[in-house]
């Protein structure tokens, strides 16, 4: 295996690879809109550390917060932005270049791109 | 470590966890068995067209039953264990589901008289049985649920009980009926469960 198959390993966007955030993205990518309560259930993720991460996507233009009330009750609810819809279907390429890469190392790094 | 979730399978497993969609699949088969047993004994209406009813209801009740059963979560399951907006079907998974339709109707209407020919009606019963196992199987194979691997073995036990006993219209009806009912049963205590679960869960926090 060659050293050009890793060569791009570096234009992973770090910010969904961080796995807090992969596992919020993911599940965001399958819906349309999810509450807060939703995600913390399926991430396993606390209060505390689901809501920095939220906030930090949010920052970053991936995720969309919008906060309501359904009735007398406060409602989180996430969606993905367009651009966090992309950054995640690139990341996910990008990742399967990669993986592609390391099974088969015969492949030089242009034919591993196109494939 | 947790391991990164699979988005749509999470939400397809979210979709069946309160056991409504049992429920509601389940009354929908018994109704559908019930209609068409009276139909077809009422003497109202043509084999024939009985057959061809059954793409139609699904096609109309399919769609309708999605809308109905998410206004029933969004007041007994989503603020419990949190809410879900699912994705839009595009126009293409419309068409599909349509295509769909047409196609297991055209195959009841050309394809079953043509089979029937050849293989003995009687196993008609098992084979409906068979194909409703099939999807409970894979339910219960890709959503990670194994109460639908109970389901698929009891479709099997009734198709063969209802090929051998019965004639095979009758026990085709008998197959959807029992299956029907087995849903409700088992979609009404996956319910009771579920409600039953969250609350404790609300009452801990």
């Amino acid at each position: 295996m060659t050293d050009a198959h890793y060569y791009h390993i570096d234009t992973l966007d770090r910010f969904i690879h961080e796995p807090a955030r992969l596992m919020i993205v993911a599940l965001l990518y399958s819906v349309e809109r999810a509450d807060f309560l939703y995600l913390q259930r399926e991430t396993g993720l606390t209060k505390g550390n689901l809501s920095a991460q939220l906030s930090k996507l949010e920052q970053a233009g991936y995720v969309q917060i919008e906060k309501t009330f359904r009735g007398k009750m406060p409602l989180t609810v996430c969606s993905l932005t367009v651009e966090g819809r992309r950054a995640f279907e690139q990341y996910r390429a990008r990742l399967q270049q990669l993986m592609t890469a390391a099974q088969h190392p015969d492949l030089s790094a242009g034919q591993v791109a196109c494939s | 470590m947790q391991p990164v979730p699979d988005g749509r399978r999470c939400t397809r497993r979210y979709w069946m966890i309160d056991g409504l969609p049992e429920l509601f699949m389940g009354g929908a088969l018994l109704s559908i068995s019930i209609i068409l047993f009276a139909l077809r004994f009422g003497g109202a209406l043509s084999f024939d067209t009985v057959l061809a009813l059954i793409p139609v209801l699904l096609l109309i009740g399919m769609p309708f039953g999605r809308h109905v059963l998410d206004a029933i979560k969004s007041r007994t399951t989503y603020p419990y264990t949190g809410y879900v907006e699912y994705a839009r079907s595009g126009w293409s998974q419309y068409l599909a589901s349509i295509l769909i339709g047409f196609i297991i109707g055209w195959m009841l209407i050309e394809v079953l008289p043509r089979i029937s020919l050849s293989v003995s009606p009687q196993v008609f019963p098992l084979i409906t049985a068979a194909i409703f196992a099939l999807v409970m199987f894979c339910n219960g194979y890709f959503l990670g649920m194994q109460r639908f691997y109970a389901l698929a073995l009891f479709c099997l036990l009734v198709g063969g009980g209802a090929s051998l006993a019965t004639d095979w219209y009758t026990g085709c009806l008998t197959v959807i009926g029992l299956t029907g009912v087995w849903l409700v049963v088992s979609g009404g205590v996956t319910f009771w469960r579920y409600r039953r679960m969250s609350h404790h869960q609300e009452y801990a926090e």
